[in-house]
């Protein structure tokens, strides 16, 4: 004990008997312990036991003198080590405080009392690993609850609050879900409402073209072609279905070569790039599914046919083609194909072969699928092109591809022919003019003619872009 | 693209321009031959305009591949979105210049050159081009007229079998990489192309004959040659 606390030690002790001097008003006590009692207080034992002793004799002191000698001699043992054993506790250490517990001597009533508050502690630690351990996972949570009520810092009663923080974040997660749900579900009903409203702003034909552009609106609202039935020409030839097939593989063929961006573009010879529908067959994959939840059940029969009936509402251009093999009374085959648009008969043509004094067999009305896929194609762009794509035009188109074909088979002068009159149909399809020069100079060797033919083409095309 | 005048972004304007340029060229070579190569014709295209013909194309092509480069570098929507994509048709165009026309047109001025006696700078502008098809980046076209360049080249000068291997190895990809449909008239068009007529010669006419018989089978009816 340091000098310091002796001299506060006395001057506490000082004050308090001023103050009892003062407060009394009958004669002076005989000097009480206050002295020794504040010594031993602070720490300095040896000098509060000295104090003690020499208060011993005095009478009116003794019993205060022994009271305090007994308590320097026993008091201080018991209580360092049972702070020793409360500090552990205190800190979540539980079995260094069991420790300390327990090397007290039997019958400490302190140690009694801690080592008591640690089995209640250990005892709802393994409540609480029991009860997780069998699922039960609020009650594990409530008893490590309760093991952190009695010591905060209990260490296996923050793990286990721990181990069940994250189930509570998903548990919160999906209550907050549930309770949320309705709402969200309406709020997505309402945009897709608004979504449906707005895209029927497409009947009106400048805002359809200005929007079906966009990646999403032209998946929903972009064209439809599907080529259907094809009548036989009679029950010895059936070649409806083929007819058909093939015009598809055309239709196919055609949009490949002018929007796929595998294919890469031919130096040589030009294609025609219109605007093109896609196709699509009758039964396509949002049909299939309906017909699927149609079976279901009568719930569903009920969606199926809001849905079917929203689907139809939808300002979507849906071109039917379909047609029929004319009976072969003539010495050619032919062939009448009509468009619909939307339900309405658009454009209707007759197409046939040239006559050879020999009935036709089926391959003569394989012929007529170029031709029959070529009008289909350039009847659709003129129909989505709101009369922008003028007949000629896809009577030059058509005229192009014939002389591409004729030009693959060598033959010249008609190939030539071909992309003339294309030309004089429609000056501005550049392909012709590509491909005449292209057959001026591969298969003609005319040089001159084809520098000709190239220096006319670019100087329309430069300025048929200045003027655009 | 909007900065760009709607005819550069036409691929049917290169195809003319490069047309132009391939049958000026065409044009000065059967012009020279008529006159035994001493004079071409009154009305017949110089070298010049061959090479006018060529930097026209070629500096269109490259200032629409600059234009869609600095495009496609640039971020949408102050940074937060990515760089502009390019539609499949924009691709599919720059592709086009990139792989055929450009390589193409010089191919041509590389033959002019060869035609004036200027075998060092055609031989500068087929190194490049040589480059390009060891990296696989050229078109089977442009590969035909890097044939056609290689078959001009050996005759003359003292690499006459580099050159014309060179020629059939590129005439050989090129047809291997042709599209099916025009595989057939290529090659038709190879057994006449005036520029390839050392390859029908000794020592080549052999390997020429057997390259090129891979890839025509007569049909019965001798209408048209298929494609293997």
């Amino acid at each position: 004990m340091t000098r310091a606390a002796v001299v506060l030690a006395l001057v506490v002790a000082g004050s308090l008997g001023a103050a009892s001097a003062v407060g009394s008003t009958g004669p002076a006590r005989p000097a009480s312990c206050a002295v020794s009692d504040a010594l031993a207080g602070a720490g300095a034992a040896a000098e509060a036991r000295a104090a003690y002793v020499a208060l011993v004799p005095a009478r009116a002191t003794r019993g205060c003198a022994v009271r305090g000698l007994l308590r320097l001699t026993r008091a201080p043992r018991k209580r360092r080590l049972c702070e020793n054993g409360d500090d552990q506790y205190d800190a979540g250490r539980l079995d260094a405080a069991r420790r300390a517990y327990s090397s007290l001597p039997p019958g400490t009533a302190c140690a009694d009392i801690g080592l008591s508050a640690i089995r209640e502690l250990a005892r709802l630690c393994v409540k609480g690993k029991v009860e997780r351990d069998l699922g039960r996972e609020s009650d594990a949570t409530a008893a490590f609850a309760a093991a952190l009520e009695k010591n905060p810092d209990a260490r296996c009663a923050r793990a286990g609050i721990a181990a069940s923080r994250r189930p509570f974040w998903l548990k919160r997660w999906l209550d907050a879900f549930a309770r949320w749900a309705p709402e969200a579900l309406a709020a997505l009903g309402i945009v897709l409402g608004a979504s449906f409203l707005l895209l029927l702003l497409a009947y009106i034909p400048s805002v359809y073209r200005a929007s079906v552009g966009w990646r999403v609106v032209g998946r929903i609202l972009g064209p439809r072609l599907e080529v259907g039935k094809i009548a036989e020409p009679s029950s010895d030839i059936t070649v409806g279905s083929a007819l058909a097939s093939r015009m598809k593989e055309f239709l196919r063929r055609f949009h490949d070569e002018s929007l796929g961006s595998s294919v890469d573009y031919d130096l040589d010879t030009g294609t025609a790039g219109e605007e093109f529908a896609e196709i699509v067959s009758g039964s396509g994959r949002l049909q299939n599914a309906l017909e699927k939840v149609r079976d279901a059940s009568d719930h569903t029969k009920l969606v199926a046919f809001i849905v079917d009936l929203l689907y139809a509402a939808l300002p979507i251009p849906r071109f039917v083609a379909s047609g029929v093999c004319d009976p072969s009374e003539v010495n050619a085959a032919s062939a009448t194909l009509m468009l619909e648009n939307n339900g309405r008969l658009a454009a209707a043509v007759t197409l046939s072969t040239p006559a050879d004094g020999s009935a036709p067999t089926a391959a003569d009305y394989l012929d007529l699928a170029m031709p029959g896929a070529v009008w289909v194609q350039y009847e659709v762009a003129r129909l989505l092109g709101s009369g922008e794509v003028a007949p000629g035009v896809a009577e030059s188109a058509a005229l192009v591809r014939e002389g591409l074909t004729l030009q693959q088979e060598g033959r010249a002068t008609e190939a030539r022919r071909a992309y003339e009159e294309a030309i004089e149909k429609n000056p501005r399809n550049w392909p012709a003019w590509v491909n005449l020069a292209s057959v001026a100079a591969r298969l003609e060797h005319d040089f001159p003619a084809a520098v000709e033919v190239v220096e006319e083409g670019l100087h329309e095309l430069v300025e048929q872009a200045g003027a655009e | 693209m909007s900065a760009l005048p709607a005819y550069m972004t036409e691929p049917n304007y290169y195809r003319l321009a490069y047309q132009l340029a391939s049958q000026k060229a065409n044009w000065l070579v059967s012009a020279r031959k008529q006159r035994g190569g001493t004079s071409v014709g009154a009305e017949a295209p110089t070298p010049r305009d061959v090479f006018d013909a060529v930097d026209d194309v070629v500096t269109t092509a490259r200032g629409v591949l600059a234009v869609y480069s600095v495009e496609g570098s640039r971020r949408r929507w102050r940074g937060l979105l990515g760089p502009r994509r390019f539609s499949p048709s924009e691709r599919r165009l720059l592709r086009f210049l990139e792989t055929t026309i450009i390589p193409s047109s010089l191919l041509i001025a590389a033959g002019t050159y060869l035609l004036v006696g200027d075998v060092e700078s055609g031989e500068d502008i087929a190194a490049s081009i040589r480059a390009q098809a060891a990296d696989g980046s050229l078109s089977y076209r442009s590969l035909y007229n890097l044939a056609c360049y290689e078959a001009t080249a050996s005759l003359n000068g003292d690499r006459v079998r580099f050159h014309g291997e060179a020629a059939l190895a590129a005439l050989r990809v090129s047809l291997r990489g042709a599209d099916p449909r025009l595989r057939a008239e290529l090659a038709r068009w190879a057994l006449v192309d005036p520029t390839l007529a050392r390859l029908r010669e000794r020592p080549f006419a052999a390997l020429f004959q057997a390259t090129m018989a891979r890839y025509l089978v007569r049909r019965e009816s001798g209408a048209a040659d298929a494609a293997v």
